[in-house]
């Protein structure tokens, strides 16, 4: 008559492996964006973006030795990196390759003056302002935040361009950037510079690791 | 006990339902998910063939100039991409130096202006250059006789080469300059005074004492050197120091008025009387002044004695007599007298080749009215200008022009004007085209285009030489063909590109080209002429002084509006929400008047009700009603009303329609800058006025302070209690590195408000409304608070108010998310995104300096989009609805500082960062930098005795100083 009112035995195991899978999902709705946001997916990392010319880096970098900054020259000298010009690639396929029905974009875009419309890979969002000079003249290697584009045949993103990333270097370049003074060396430099800065203050730029460094 | 229950229930009521929760609950969550968008993938265009100078992400500026009244100001003019977004003054221009005022620095909103007129038109329907080409260039048999142009006056010798040429091609016609409001010394002064047009130039460097009659010398907008050199003598180092000494009558608050020592308030008829009686204090002699002195009363018998004596003890050649453009030729010549007499002239009064020749006009607008009237005329080009809406009433000019065959509109807008005349042709913007100007100096300065003309327009020399017959060769061309003649080239318009280049001299170009990027010629001032006066002239204008009626019970004063001007700038947005610098009133013109007036005129209650409306009252002159809301102010003269122009517009330009009313209508030919004959009547309607500042007393507090050099010199640490180390709870800021900081010059700001607009176009600050404005949410990081003391509600004081940057900033703890922090090198910073606009910090701002985004403005308010969003900062973020936002002292020009120095190896030297109000200010009233830079004058000023933090002892520690107004009156005038 008990057992009108009595679970079965295995109730108790269902109970126990509910409530575990409860507390399984508990944690998992947190710990599953925790683990999304970082993976390449959701960083964009994992894909090769097509572009409008197949255009191959590991000719133009391992084979022909052309440096980075031959087409990218906004690099060091402005904020923006920038996409070489439609007449930076006709200055050598005017010459060679001139027929290739691959560059048939290019030459299209030359002649039409229309420009070619490149995907953007490294898509910073529009609050963070972001210069390359400052970065290149300071000794950060392109590779460090770009990766051995010389050896991608599309290119993708490697790194995740998110702000621990950046921060991650800015708190500590001397352990990132080779030669990059470490604190107590650059305190050394200032002593011999006749400035009016204390001996002990780092020669970083104050600003290095402020909210304004970035977002304006 | 029932109405217990019955409260309960309706409370259950309203309360949500479990299942009405659950629904809101399931539908957010679902809205959260469904905005969680990945980026969207962007494309990047890179350019085709890259222009050499330009690199992407990256600002050039270029030197050009801008007409105002037809003078030229020397400019900087930032772009991006192509794009111009910021203008500057040219710190290398002689005239200018480097300041600007409210409308060059709006000027860059007009090019991007969404209401501009874009292409042809006739009669309202779509049409080509090719067929006005046609209407214009025609050959015409008659010499011209029935061809007129109408244009403003204008110092461009382009323009006046192309006039000539006109004048060759069709010798009868005729060619009229007309402006609505007077800019310069009247027609006809210097020609009774010296028997030939000249110019006067003020050198106010060594004027110890300068009085201004009705002058708003400090607040001219193309001469802007006379700021800049009256405050370098304004600015006080010591006790010991000697600034100038101002003294000012005036109706209405002016820029010049509000920084006066001495300040007289009288309707603007008066003026002139008052200097009459002044040069018979100076020793002038004629009969006529018998007749003066009884008119006079006590205030101003001690005013103008105090004033002679004061004048007589100085020595020759250092003081200075200005009359306002807007007061009557006899008195112009009353004050050149005096200034002869007190040895000024050659010294402190300079006088030149007239720099607009005006001269050289064949009629004025009255004659061309007259016919028009007749059906004399078949071709009339207007250009630029807007008579229709601007002429005085009497002369009916939209009547007039219906008159004409063809009449055709070149300008910017679709207006008044244009809507009148039979074609519409869109006029190219000063920044889209090559041309020249001269500065009130004389200096030659050259406009150079920042951008392709946007639409299918053209400049006025490109009209004009279509009409003079000559060669389509280009403004740069011809440009260089007219600076080939200072050496003798040989270039004409009429040879091929192939011949002139052939016969371009290598030395000339170079000196074209170096003209070109430094905007001006050298050396190319006009030479002081040493005219030979008329000592009778004096006497004469006392006489035709003297003659006038006495002034009536009520005078109407026309002003040109201190923030749109003559109507011309109407519809730019942030000159439409531009506080005016005394009133602080935003979109609306008002019936300006002082108290005493408005209660002897009967206003009920001319203070605003709860609601913040304001009482109407009708003016009546000539026949004709204005209505309009009447504002007290306590700075205005009694038994005078005063009214802006320029308001009213009733064109196509979106903005600026039914903004105000049109004073114009008031104004009749021999009535054009005050009218005596006004009645008033006082309306029960009210209607609410935007002001951004609604009290203006201090109620001794000490915000601004304000005292005067002996003061100064008895309690010369006056300002010790408002500075200094303060006890604190909070860790100490004493940071290593550069800390920037700001030190602003009370003594030297004179509200013109030039830095309000930079600082708006430099951080995308946007507009918000006339409605908005009145719920207290206008944007402006920067504003400039205008007070009076308790005991003297008539006089100004301005104080620039910006974020104070404080070093143990009250915003920052309060913040629960920390969206403002402090920077290790002393700023208040801001981070949009992380703010969730709880807006404790604005709370807790003792300087209430944060504005909250109530909305995205962007897309809220329809004056902050179309094409004038081309104009925004790329270096500074457009901020969204639910942040807070305020002054970041121009961070991303520190940044840019800060790394253009770390790639150069070096550290950020003194005077690398300019904030966009610090390079604005036409007096330097601005100074900013790090205080590691320990020479500066920024530092300097911080260290002076009588600099000082606004609500020191709030214990903030603001980065921002100021230095207190000290003014050094007249003892014998002192209360």
């Amino acid at each position: 008559m008990s057992s009108l009112y009595t679970f079965p035995r295995w109730s108790d195991t269902v109970l126990r492996v509910a409530l575990l899978g409860l507390a399984l999902l508990a944690l998992s709705a947190v710990v599953g964006p925790w683990i999304y946001v970082r993976t390449p997916y959701n960083q964009e990392r994992a894909f090769e973006i097509a572009q409008p010319v197949q255009f191959d880096h590991r000719h133009h970098v391992r084979d022909d030795g052309i440096e980075c900054l031959y087409c990218h020259s906004g690099a060091e000298r402005g904020a923006s990196a920038g996409i070489p010009a439609t007449e930076v690639c006709m200055g050598c396929h005017s010459q060679v390759w001139s027929k290739s029905a691959l560059l048939a974009p290019v030459r299209a875009s030359f002649f039409s003056d229309k420009p070619l419309a490149w995907n953007r890979v490294h898509d910073m969002p529009d609050f963070v302002f972001f210069n390359h000079s400052v970065h290149v003249k300071n000794g950060v290697q392109c590779q460090q935040c770009h990766g051995d584009v010389a050896n991608m045949p599309l290119v993708h993103k490697v790194e995740s361009l998110t702000m621990g990333f950046c921060l991650d270097c800015h708190q500590h370049p001397e352990q990132r950037v080779p030669g990059f003074p470490a604190p107590v060396e650059q305190a050394a430099l200032w002593q011999v510079r006749p400035g009016t800065r204390a001996p002990d203050a780092p020669v970083l730029s104050n600003s290095l690791m402020t909210c304004s460094a970035c977002h304006r | 006990m029932h109405d217990h229950l019955v409260r309960l229930r309706s409370q259950r009521e309203q309360e949500l339902s479990r299942r009405q929760f659950l629904q809101l609950v399931a539908a957010s969550g679902a809205l959260t998910a469904a905005g969680c968008q990945p980026n969207p993938p962007e494309q990047i265009l890179p350019y085709v063939k890259r222009p050499l100078a330009l690199l992407p992400g990256e600002s050039t500026s270029y030197a050009t100039s801008l007409l105002i009244d037809g003078y030229a100001t020397g400019l900087l003019v930032a772009t991006r991409e192509g794009r111009p977004i910021k203008v500057e003054g040219n710190p290398s221009h002689p005239a200018t130096q480097g300041a600007s005022h409210i409308f060059q620095q709006a000027a860059v909103l007009q090019l991007y202006d969404p209401d501009r007129a874009k292409s042809v038109l006739q009669r309202g329907a779509p049409a080509t250059w090719n067929a006005l080409d046609a209407l214009l260039g025609a050959e015409r048999e008659d010499r011209g006789e029935r061809l007129r142009v109408l244009l403003e006056p204008t110092s461009s010798a382009l323009v006046h080469r192309q006039l000539a040429a006109l004048r060759q091609r069709h010798p009868r016609a005729k060619i009229a300059f007309y402006a609505p409001t007077p800019s310069s010394t009247p027609h006809g002064v210097s020609e009774r005074l010296f028997g030939t047009a000249l110019d006067a130039h003020y050198a106010l460097d060594d004027a110890e004492l300068i009085v201004s009659l009705d002058s708003d010398l400090l607040g001219c907008p193309y001469a802007l050197g006379y700021a800049r050199a009256f405050a370098a003598g304004r600015h006080i180092e010591t006790p010991g120091s000697t600034p100038k000494r101002l003294y000012a009558i005036e109706a209405a608050m002016s820029d010049t008025g509000s920084i006066a020592d001495h300040r007289l308030r009288r309707p603007s008829s008066r003026v002139a009387l008052l200097a009459a009686a002044l040069s018979g204090r100076l020793g002038l002699r004629a009969s006529a002044l018998d007749a003066i002195e009884p008119r006079l009363d006590a205030e101003e018998r001690s005013f103008l004695d105090a004033l002679a004596r004061d004048l007589r003890a100085r020595p020759p050649g250092r003081t200075l007599i200005v009359a306002g453009e807007r007061q009557p030729p006899a008195l112009h010549v009353l004050a050149h007298s005096l200034n002869a007499q007190l040895g000024n002239l050659g010294q402190g009064v300079r006088f030149t080749q007239p720099v607009l020749a005006q001269h050289e006009a064949d009629q004025d607008i009255s004659g061309l009215v007259r016919e028009l009237d007749a059906g004399a005329v078949d071709r009339l080009l207007i250009a630029g200008i807007n008579p229709v809406y601007d002429a005085t009433a009497d002369l009916n000019f939209a009547r007039a022009l219906s008159r004409v065959t063809h009449s055709i509109y070149l300008g910017l807008y679709a207006n008044e004007t244009a809507e009148r005349c039979g074609w519409l042709a869109p006029l190219s913007h000063c920044f889209e085209t090559w041309g020249d100007g001269r500065a009130y100096d004389g200096t030659l300065s050259f406009t150079q285009p920042l951008i392709r003309p946007l639409y299918a327009t053209r400049s006025l020399t490109e009209v004009l030489s279509v009409l003079a017959g000559q060669p389509q060769i280009g403004d740069r061309a011809r440009l260089r063909v007219a600076f080939g003649e200072r050496w003798n080239e040989g270039l004409t318009l009429q040879m091929s590109e192939a011949e002139r280049v052939q016969h371009e001299r290598p030395e000339v170009t170079r000196a074209f080209e170096a003209a070109l990027a430094s905007g001006l010629v050298p050396n190319t001032a006009f030479a002081i002429e040493k005219p030979r006066l008329d000592r009778g002239a004096a006497a004469e204008a006392v006489q035709r002084i003297a003659a006038q009626p006495l002034a009536a019970e009520l005078e109407l004063d026309f002003l040109r509006s201190p923030t749109l001007h003559d109507g011309r700038f109407a519809n730019i947005s942030w000159l439409l929400e531009l506080p005016e610098p005394s009133t602080k009133l935003t979109w609306d013109n008002a019936a300006l008047m002082s108290p005493k007036t408005a209660r002897a005129l009967g206003i009920e209650g001319a203070e605003p009700n709860e609601q913040g409306e304001y009482p109407l009252v009708e003016l009546v002159r000539a026949g004709r009603t204005l209505r309009v809301p009447a504002l007290c102010v306590p700075t205005h003269a009694d038994h005078s009303i005063s009214i802006w122009l320029g308001y009213g517009r009733q064109g196509a330009e979106r903005l600026a329609s039914g903004v105000g009313v049109n004073a114009y209508v008031l104004r009749t030919s021999d009535a054009q800058t005050f009218a005596s004959d006004v009645r008033v009547h006082p309306l029960s309607e009210r209607q609410p006025l935007a002001i951004t500042q609604l009290h203006k007393d201090m109620h001794d507090r000490p915000l601004a302070l304000w005292t005067t050099l002996a003061e100064f010199q008895r309690e010369p640490d006056f300002t010790a209690e408002h500075k200094g180390p303060l006890p604190s709870l909070l860790p100490n800021t004493n940071l290593p590195g550069q800390q920037w900081a700001m030190t602003i010059d009370l003594g030297m700001c004179t509200g013109c408000s030039a830095c309000v607009v930079a600082c708006q176009a430099e951080n995308n600050v946007p507009v918000v409304g006339k409605e908005e404005v009145r719920r207290g949410r206008a944007m402006h990081w920067l504003r400039i608070d205008a007070y009076h003391t308790h005991d003297d509600p008539t006089r100004v004081i301005h104080q620039p108010m910006l974020c104070q940057h404080c070093e143990k900033a009250p915003c920052e703890y309060v913040c629960p998310v920390n969206a403002t922090e402090h920077s290790p090198d002393g700023l208040n910073e801001m981070v949009y995104n992380r703010c969730v606009g709880t807006r404790f910090c604005s709370n807790n701002c003792p300087y209430k300096v944060r504005r909250f985004n109530w909305y995205n403005w962007y897309s809220h308010e329809s004056a902050n989009q179309g094409s004038v969003e081309l104009q925004r900062n790329p270096e500074v973020t457009v901020r969204q609805r639910g942040v807070m936002e305020k002054c970041s002292y121009c961070v991303q020009r520190i940044r840019r500082a800060e790394i253009t120095a770390r790639n150069e190896a070096r550290e950020i030297g003194p005077g690398e960062v300019v904030t966009a109000c610090q390079q604005a200010c036409p007096t330097r009233a601005i100074h900013f930098g790090s205080l590691q830079h320990r020479d500066t004058t920024m530092v300097r000023w911080r260290q002076l005795t009588h600099s000082y933090a606004v609500l020191h002892e709030t214990g903030a520690r603001p980065r921002t100083m100021y230095l207190a107004r000290i003014d050094n009156p007249n003892p014998e005038l002192a209360t």
